[in-house]
């Protein structure tokens, strides 16, 4: 059987994955697993073309995805019915806001399971922040607070070489959506409304929040579109703080288990804290050819057992409630880092359009990285892109809102 | 070299299967140069010169191939971008540990829309690659990057005979599928069938997220028509839904005047013109995946959008032709022998389901006399406002005939006969209450009335003869018993007996 996912485990999933399934080879030695990494972007484009018989030259079995893309696979019938291949899947132990990404609207049926979520936080050197200030907690608390560490970082920091404050945890180096919703959301903006059947582009509190995370690449405190591997990190010292989703606490150290990185709450750019909770779900596509095998995969992959295995693996949250709340009291630092980040998490909406609405947010940031790094970008290119981006969502809306 | 040059034998033999995309030959070609340079890895990105970005699509490490994303700016105006154009090769600066890249420059295939004409072409493709030893520290030598440049002119080779192979089989596809869809038309013959055939043939033949077709109103010039979305699901649509969007101004104001209208990286409109008729548009668009819609698709979009505009005036025509031979012209009512074919699916639909359907003979009382006396114009127009009367009067589901001459006959499917009763009894009362032109009447107060007979199935036929027998008989007896009255073909039967 194929197994699409994407690169949780950095360049090495594959190999990682390859050990990781070994218990499920030996269980079953009869069905053999072809696991295929393709990053986010080819799946996305990827996806629509498994509809079409003869347009994709492969079809996967099983397929690892974003959890609010469930809507659309769903809808658009490229997903299995899981609930109907097996009576006994159930996703009530799930934790909570993943839970409702997991059905067809209007249905009670399940089309895809948890697997894992990470949760944007912020994370940073206490060793490097001592050196500006007495309270970094307090200083970090707000992005206003974020920007002047990391000038003061900058400055501290000028000679050495290939030094930036915050270490871009982007894939892809450029400024990203899902970077962006920690300061969107905190500035009130939206990005479907609560009804689905509008997008909250172009509001006044949606170009502030868009302005606040962009100042970190303007102002040269994060890089972008630059090699990645000649990028230092957290971990080498060459970054002093990083905004990521995965963990933090086992991330960070390497070899050295007591490198001195805290976690806490993303600032908050607005009113409110918002920290990001992104899921990746497991769901069986309709043309497979192995459906049965993919679903043994699948239970034993969101089993309890196996999902905390993989999460620690991967540096990220077993998807099951209770599988969490372990792993949280596990260790007081962690309870300690992330009982408030919880408390302050949001996601995204699943509706059919949050897919391609975080797409067309995806090409804005795009063009702005660009236009930063060839420093042509200013407020009315800023507001001629949110302008552009409106114009699509508005269209994606009229057709594929509720 | 002897070496390098047996390498380089060896890179093209293994890359000489047919590759059905770049992605595919890639995925077979970054392992083997990982191997021949002694990397650990090797990354392929595009380079789209237009925004000077080089974003990553596959990596390769320890010989596993990997879908990743990486952007990179690159600044076409620095001195050591201009030299590694020149040179195809060039160390990567910023690097703690040996890489270097190597430029890959193809071709491509392509039609030029620009013109709305189909022009062969050819685009350059540029790609890099990044090849790295960041285990083992080794820095790469002249002849290593010598050998890497020798790769990469034999890659490119590959990369455009992948990219024409692509090229072709997608030509083929279209060919294909202008192929099938050139039978669909040609076997629509209904109006209603053919929208839904076309629509369905489309989204499978081309694969966007939505197609949908909409026609003119002859009358209003309004658009309406159907859409099938990525799921399947068929619609109805009209201007109004937002799927014609911002190119629905487009539609009227360009109608006519440009073969080909909105095309947009994700969407196309399309004209359906035939003889300087404007019949409605075609609008596929991608908006749900954002995938760009290829220049090649539009032109064979263009292309057999005439061919759905001969279709759909066909089947206009067909339905045109169909109402003339199926209706009575001065009536509006269907003429005998389509009621026949009608009157013969309910005998078997009501056989099969065990139903019960109602048959009714009516006719105008006194109506040779009024022609007589007043002429055939009059005579026509009381027959004209019985039929009104009856078309308005009906449900959908009944089908009313003109039998012959003044002779009326309805067929009430599901209906018992008391129900058939009571349907007779409002038509004969609207019919009384007809006022015919006083310019034909010569202003005498002409009452018209109506006689009618019903019979039922199965209780007094079961098939076509017996039934419009019994219900003739029904008639007659009332034509005898004082006109204007309607009665079952039982009630008579009762009475019949009791003479």
């Amino acid at each position: 059987m194929i197994f699409w996912m994407m690169p949780d485990g950095a360049a090495r999933t594959r190999e990682m994955m390859g050990g990781f399934l070994e218990p499920f080879k030996q269980e079953n030695p009869d069905i053999s697993v072809d696991v295929r990494v393709i990053n986010r972007h080819t799946l996305w484009t990827r996806i629509f073309t498994l509809k079409h018989e003869g347009l994709q030259e492969e079809c996967p079995d099983l397929i690892a995805l974003p959890h609010y893309w469930t809507q659309l696979m769903a809808v658009t019938g490229l997903l299995e019915n899981l609930t109907e291949m097996d009576k006994t899947i159930r996703v009530d132990d799930c934790l909570d806001p993943l839970r409702v990404h997991c059905y067809k609207a209007g249905s009670a049926d399940i089309y895809s399971c948890p697997w894992w979520f990470d949760i944007s936080a912020l994370h940073y050197r206490e060793d490097h922040l001592k050196l500006i200030s007495a309270d970094p907690q307090k200083l970090l608390s707000t992005w206003g607070g974020l920007l002047e560490a990391c000038a003061l970082l900058k400055e501290r920091f000028a000679g050495v070489e290939g030094y930036y404050p915050v270490q871009n945890s982007d894939w892809r180096g450029t400024l990203s959506s899902r970077g962006a919703l920690p300061c969107l959301l905190s500035r009130g903006a939206y990005i479907i409304s609560e009804d689905g059947k509008t997008c909250g582009f172009g509001s006044p509190a949606f170009e502030r929040g868009l302005e606040d995370y962009i100042e970190l690449a303007l102002k040269k405190y994060v890089p972008i579109l630059k090699e990645r591997s000649s990028l230092g990190n957290v971990n080498s010292g060459r970054s002093s703080i990083a905004i990521t989703r995965r963990q933090g606490v086992g991330m960070f150290g390497g070899g050295n288990k007591d490198l001195p990185v805290a976690t806490i709450s993303v600032p908050r750019a607005g009113a409110n804290y918002v920290n990001y909770l992104g899921g990746v779900n497991l769901g069986i596509t309709k043309r497979g050819a192995q459906k049965q095998n993919a679903l043994k995969l699948l239970k034993w992959l969101t089993g309890a057992e196996n999902q905390v295995k993989y999460a620690a693996r991967t540096e990220v949250f077993p998807a099951l409630d209770a599988s969490f709340q372990n792993f949280l009291l596990s260790s007081p630092r962690r309870i300690q880092s992330y009982a408030q980040i919880i408390a302050d998490c949001s996601t995204l909406p699943s509706r059919m359009s949050t897919g391609t609405i975080m797409e067309v947010l995806g090409s804005l940031l795009g063009a702005v990285s660009t236009a930063v790094v060839r420093n042509e970008y200013g407020k009315s290119f800023l507001q001629a892109e949110i302008k552009k981006a409106k114009e699509e969502a508005d269209n994606i809306m009229r057709l594929y809102g509720d | 070299m002897a070496a390098g040059n047996t390498l380089l034998f060896e890179f093209s033999q293994n890359l000489d299967d047919r590759f059905i995309t770049t992605d595919s030959l890639m995925e077979r070609a970054l392992p083997m140069i990982e191997h021949y340079m002694g990397a650990q890895r090797v990354f392929f990105f595009n380079w789209n010169a237009g925004n000077s970005i080089i974003s990553q699509r596959m990596m390769c490490e320890s010989g596993n191939n990997y879908y990743l994303q990486e952007d990179i700016y690159v600044d076409p105006g620095a001195p050591e971008i201009i030299k590694f154009l020149h040179d195809g090769v060039m160390d990567a600066p910023a690097l703690e540990y040996p890489a270097v890249y190597v430029l890959l420059v193809w071709r491509t295939p392509l039609n030029s829309i620009q013109t709305l004409q189909s022009r062969q072409a050819t685009r350059s493709q540029y790609g890099v690659l990044r090849v790295e030893r960041f285990k083992v520290n080794k820095p790469f030598a002249r002849e290593d990057k010598e050998l890497l440049l020798g790769l990469a002119r034999e890659l490119c080779v590959k990369l455009n005979m992948a990219e024409i192979d692509h090229y072709n089989t997608a030509q083929l596809k279209r060919a294909v599928a202008l192929n099938d869809l050139a039978q669909v038309f040609a076997t629509s013959i209904r109006l209603s069938d053919s929208l839904e055939e076309i629509l369905k043939s489309v989204q499978s033949s081309f694969c966007f997220d939505r197609t949908s077709l909409y026609l003119a109103d002859p009358q209003t010039g309004k658009m309406q028509g159907l859409s099938v979305d990525i799921a399947g699901d068929i619609k109805k649509v009209d201007e109004q839904d937002g799927l014609l969007g911002r190119f629905c101004g487009a539609c009227t104001q360009e109608f006519g005047q440009c073969p080909a209208f909105g095309i947009s990286d994700i969407s196309i409109t399309l004209p359906l013109r035939l003889q300087n008729k404007n019949l409605g548009c075609l609008v596929f668009d991608n908006v749900l995946s954002r995938s760009p819609i290829s220049q090649e698709d539009v032109l064979s979009l263009r292309q057999f959008s005439a061919q759905i505009a001969l279709a759909i005036d066909n089947a206009r025509l067909f339905e045109k032709v169909q109402e003339l031979s199926n209706y009575d012209d001065l009536t509006k009512l269907t003429l005998r022998r389509f009621f026949n074919e009608t009157f013969a699916q309910e005998i078997y639909r009501s056989r099969r389901f065990n139903l019960t359907f109602s048959l009714l003979l009516m006719d105008i009382d006194y109506f040779k006399s009024i022609n007589d006396e007043y002429g055939h114009v009059l005579g026509d127009e009381a027959l004209k406002a019985v039929s009104e009367v009856i078309r308005s009067s009906l449900r959908q589901t009944d089908i009313p005939c003109r039998f012959g001459g003044d002779e009326i006959m309805i067929l009430f499917p599901r209906t018992t006969g008391e129900e058939a009763l009571s349907i007779a009894k409002r038509l004969a009362a609207k019919v009384s209450a007809v006022k015919l032109p006083d310019r034909l009447t010569r202003g005498a107060d002409i009452k018209l009335s109506v006689s009618q007979g019903i019979a039922v199935f199965p209780y007094d036929g079961d098939d076509q003869t017996d039934l419009v027998r019994r219900a003739d008989d029904a008639l007659y007896y009332v034509k005898e018993h004082g006109r204007g009255l309607c009665k079952l073909y039982g009630e008579i039967a009762e009475d019949k007996k009791a003479e």
